[in-house]
């Protein structure tokens, strides 16, 4: 295949018609010859001719019909085309744009954040292992020395690790002590990607029997536990009666599947060992990059059988199951993740349906041209391959702008979204923006090639017609939009509705009723050193005395100490009996939220005192117990009785109150202690003035914002003991909000699609309404002409608009009800079906339409009935 | 216009070739020739003369110049190339087996 430049093909098109020019006036001598006259000879050297472009066309075709010259010279063509109709070339690039850019940007910031969560990499390798008989991952441990098989002879793993957790007891530090432990193998470190902010982790060959004694402890840990020790390596800690030496610390925040305080090496658990018929560890595994997790599973499994027939004893029938690591983890991902993939996934289907719209409508209105040229003897595929390269055209330029709106649209979204977000890169992910490209180009091009696939099977006549009577092949493409636009609003008010629902969840979360005055709350958290305050005359002394010293604070409107603050993830529970009530079975028991307060706790955080009194100064530590409970356990035992007066008993010996009878003094109003979700609020407070303890958190109400008094208040705190540090500073507003993040960021995610599959369909819906305008301009001329007033006609556009919308609307609402199940898992206060949601959707939905409708219909009115009666 | 038989492709080339074996000629003057030698029957019309010009060309078979015509016109001549006349004589080999065996066909009597 030659390529033949500019030049060459000049020539070769004036050869080409001087070679006709030729034949024509050979065939004119030759009739002059035979006797016509000249005019004669000359028409009838012009009929025996005939048509000159067909052949013109097939000659160039087979010199330069394939090649980049052709395709050069398509591309030509369809930007001049496209520069005659600049409306539709504006509209489909936006189209694309905004599918492919917003749509992308969108998905990345939530993926982003998403993903947050997770701060090691490639958190989707990693998967936790069993080895169970019926190839189901229930969580079994596996024995040391098969895990060291697995490890030897695997071939698709990073790394293989074991870990367990249990708690280990703290002792020698002045008061025994629990901590949460996990015991590790020597590469779990490693398998996360963790570092120390201080000291070191494990390294090779600490997890075998022997090595030494050593510990990692974890931030918070070091910070409530140790009290931030300073010189936290290499002291020594008595853990389950060994001593061990710290040698390193982890990052603040770093959160592994359990909140462990302190992270052992294996071989110290207390049942370790190295019996291959012994239960071990439980087992967790980063699969190779390049590796998929069924490729990884089938490696396992492979070993597994083979140490079924080499140990029948001990590993009879064993499988291996493997199953992403983050499953086990309370904060699923699952439905915000199929959230935000289905509500992508919508966005495209809703792009390429305006796009498919937008070609059909032009591929009809150029029907003419393309009949024409048939009829002339242009080659079908030569035109098809020219509209190919025409939406090639505009995929590149919608595609380069989709692209470029997508990467500026991301530090915008990062502005405009919640605070939560901010402190999270996006990059616009690749994966997401190659696929929208792909469809949207596919999309485009299937649509630009129907219109001309159609006309070549009909008969070319009628497309060669003009006006009304054209419109009759237009029909088929007038249906095709039509249902486009109808799909478009089907799926803009399913996004609609779930935003709504969403939207209306989250602002009954954030204004329901905690049961406290949540606003103005300073709190901060603070463990006094055992060996310090051994008795709990000191404790509770020094808890009084903070409460009272903060209160003088200027600025400062009450003050109090709670051992468990709500929302702070900190919190008691206890079983006991209540008096005059059959005793239950044991272990039975009902059970309740317990804490311990300050006699201001109640009125600092506004939870109302509904019945007898509030602890005072006369609850001490030899006065009768007492107890003041919320009123969701009066009415659980007592109902419409007096509670005051009445004994509860707890089962078992906490807080030093070893099964004595405690006396409901007062009943307060229920207040949330986990969370918002909270179904239970029965809860027993316990004075700090009669039960011990050396944990309070500090929560002020202050005047003005909560943060800026949080200084003052150090210094109160270390006024009264120069060395007790405190942390966890924040404001109640901000755990309530951190407890709401979760339903804040789903309600951002289907805001900002909704929002976006809105636009879109306006887009669309105002594309299909100009062109049917422009279709039935003769139609509408003739109205006008026969007097139809403005109105008339603007009304027939705006029905027309208004009926795709309300076809559309009704099978939205239909498909939203459906849709809707997804979220009923994360709705709160509102049922599936909520009215106001799907009502407000709709209302949105018909007013976008209406204003989409409008302006064609404006235009509509504009018509000139004695331009369009001549048109054509 | 008198009936005109549709030709197939690979036959227009054919005649073609042929009319070319005997001297260069332009495309008018091809299409004149095979209308005159079949006694008017075979008509080729330009939409079907040039583009097969073209290909043949393309293919090789035929090579074409300009010369000078009357007046101070330019006429593209064409003519057989060496490649062009095996070709020839390979297709009017074949040709003569196809009609041939055309022909024992239809004077069959079953």
């Amino acid at each position: 295949m030659n390529f033949k430049g500019p030049f060459d093909r000049e020539r070769s098109e004036r050869d080409l018609a001087e070679e006709f020019q030729d034949h024509l006036e050979r065939e004119f001598q030759n009739n002059l010859a035979q006797g016509m006259p000249e005019e004669e000879a000359r028409r009838q050297a012009r009929l025996a001719f005939g048509s000159v472009d067909g052949p013109k066309d097939d000659c160039r075709e087979l010199r330069f019909g394939s090649g980049i010259d052709a395709t050069l010279r398509d591309i030509g063509y369809g930007m001049r085309l496209l520069r005659k109709s600049p409306g539709f070339a504006v509209i489909a690039v936006a189209i694309l744009a905004l599918g492919i850019g917003a749509n992308t940007a969108i998905f990345s910031t939530v993926n982003a954040v998403l993903l947050s969560r997770w701060p090691f990499p490639h958190p989707e390798k990693i998967v936790l292992i069993a080895e169970s008989p019926a190839k189901k991952p229930t969580w079994t441990r596996i024995s040391i020395p098969n895990f060291e098989d697995y490890q030897r002879d695997q071939r698709t793993f990073d790394q293989l690790a074991l870990y367990l957790g249990q708690s280990v007891n703290l002792t020698g530090q002045d008061r025994p002590d629990r901590l949460i432990g996990s015991f590790v193998s020597a590469n779990y470190f490693d398998l996360f990607g963790s570092k120390p902010v201080l000291g070191r982790l494990f390294g090779a060959g600490e997890d075998q029997p022997g090595a030494a004694n050593v510990a990692v402890i974890s931030h918070e840990a070091w910070q409530t536990r140790f009290g931030g020790d300073p010189n936290i390596l290499g002291r020594q800690l008595t853990l389950n009666n060994e001593n061990y030496s710290v040698i390193g610390v982890l990052p603040a925040g770093y959160r592994l599947p359990f909140d462990t305080d302190v992270y052992l090496t294996a071989q110290h658990f207390t049942s370790y060992s190295r019996d291959r018929a012994a239960k071990g560890l439980l087992v967790v595994g980063r699969v190779k990059q390049d590796v998929t997790l069924q490729q990884a599973e089938a490696d396992l499994d492979s070993i597994a059988q083979r140490l079924a027939r080499d140990y029948p004893k001990e590993n009879a029938g064993i499988r291996i199951a493997i199953a992403d690591f983050r499953e086990l983890l309370h904060r699923s991902l699952r439905t915000p993740l199929i959230v935000l993939l289905s509500a992508v996934g919508l966005l495209l289907l809703i792009t390429c349906a305006n796009l498919g719209s937008l070609l059909l409508a032009r591929g009809v209105q150029r029907r003419r041209e393309m009949a024409v040229r048939l009829a002339l003897g242009a080659k079908r595929s030569r035109i098809i391959r020219q509209l190919i390269s025409e939406t090639m055209l505009i995929a590149l330029n919608g595609g380069v702008l989709g692209v470029l709106l997508g990467y500026l649209m991301l530090p915008l979204l990062r502005r405009l979204a919640p605070s939560s977000f901010a402190d999270v890169e996006a990059t616009i992910d690749l994966r997401v923006l190659l696929f929208s490209i792909l469809l949207t180009l596919l999309t485009g091009v299937i649509f630009a090639i129907v219109p001309a696939i159609q006309l070549s099977r009909v008969n070319i006549a009628p497309g060669l017609n003009t006006g009304i009577r054209g419109g009759a092949l237009a029909v088929t493409g007038a249906k095709a939009r039509a249902a486009f636009v109808i799909f478009q609003v089907a799926i803009s008010l399913v996004l609609l509705v779930g935003a709504g629902l969403m939207i209306r969840s989250f602002k009954k979360m954030l204004f329901s009723d905690t049961g406290m005055s949540t606003s103005q709350l300073l709190t901060m958290e603070y463990r006094l050193p055992p060996n310090k305050y051994a008795k709990l005359e000191a404790q509770s002394a020094f808890h009084g005395e903070l409460a009272a010293r903060v209160a003088q604070v200027p600025g400062v409107v009450s003050s109090a100490i709670v051992q468990g603050l709500p929302f702070s993830g900190n919190y008691g529970e206890v079983h006991y009996t209540v008096a005059g009530e059959p005793v239950p079975e044991k272990g039975k028991e009902p059970t309740a939220f317990s804490n311990r307060v300050t006699p201001e706790y109640f009125s600092t955080v506004g939870i109302p005192l509904l019945r007898g009194r509030n602890f005072n100064d006369h609850d001490g530590p030899s006065a009768p117990l007492v107890v003041v409970i919320s009123r969701s356990l009066a009415a659980r035992h007592y109902g419409n009785q007096d509670p005051i007066g009445k004994t509860l008993q707890l089962t078992q010996a906490e807080f030093d109150i070893d099964g004595k009878a405690l006396t409901i003094v007062g009943v307060v109003g229920d207040a949330k202690q986990i969370g918002i979700r909270d179904a239970d609020t029965a809860q027993i407070y316990f004075p700090y003035s009669q039960a011990s303890g050396i944990f309070g958190t500090l929560v002020v109400r202050t005047a003005g914002d909560p943060m800026s008094y949080a200084e003052a208040v150090r210094q109160s705190v270390w006024s009264l003991d120069r060395d007790q540090p405190v942390w966890k500073v924040r404001t109640l507003q901000f755990l309530i909000e951190r407890d709401l993040e979760d339903e804040r960021l789903l309600m951002t995610l289907l805001t900002g699609f909704g929002a976006l599959a809105v636009l879109l369909t306006a887009l669309g819906t105002y594309g299909v309404l100009s062109n049917v305008v422009n279709q039935r301009r003769q139609e509408i001329g003739i109205r006008m002409a026969l007097g139809a007033g403005t109105a008339a006609v603007r009304k027939m556009v705006l029905l027309q608009g208004m009926k795709l919308a309300l076809i559309g609307g009704v099978i939205g609402i239909v498909a939203a009800a459906a849709a809707s199940r997804m979220l009923s898992s994360e709705l709160y206060g509102i049922g599936m079906l909520d009215g106001i949601a799907y009502a407000a959707g709709a209302m949105v939905m018909l007013v976008i339409a209406l204003l989409a409708s409008y302006l064609p219909a404006r235009r509509a009115t504009r018509v000139n009935p004695a331009v369009t009666l001549r048109y054509e | 216009m008198s009936e005109q038989l549709d030709l197939l492709q690979g036959t227009l080339d054919l005649l073609i070739l042929k009319t070319l074996a005997i001297e260069a000629n332009h495309g008018w003057g091809i299409a004149q020739r095979i209308q005159q030698v079949s006694k008017e029957i075979l008509r080729v019309g330009q939409g079907s003369l040039y583009p097969a010009l073209h290909r043949l060309e393309k293919k090789g078979w035929i090579s074409s110049d300009w010369r000078a015509s009357d007046s101070n016109r330019r006429a593209k001549y064409y003519e057989l190339t060496r490649t062009g006349r095996r070709q020839l004589e390979k297709e009017m080999s074949e040709w003569q087996k196809l009609s041939g065996a055309i022909a024992l066909v239809l004077e069959s009597n079953w």
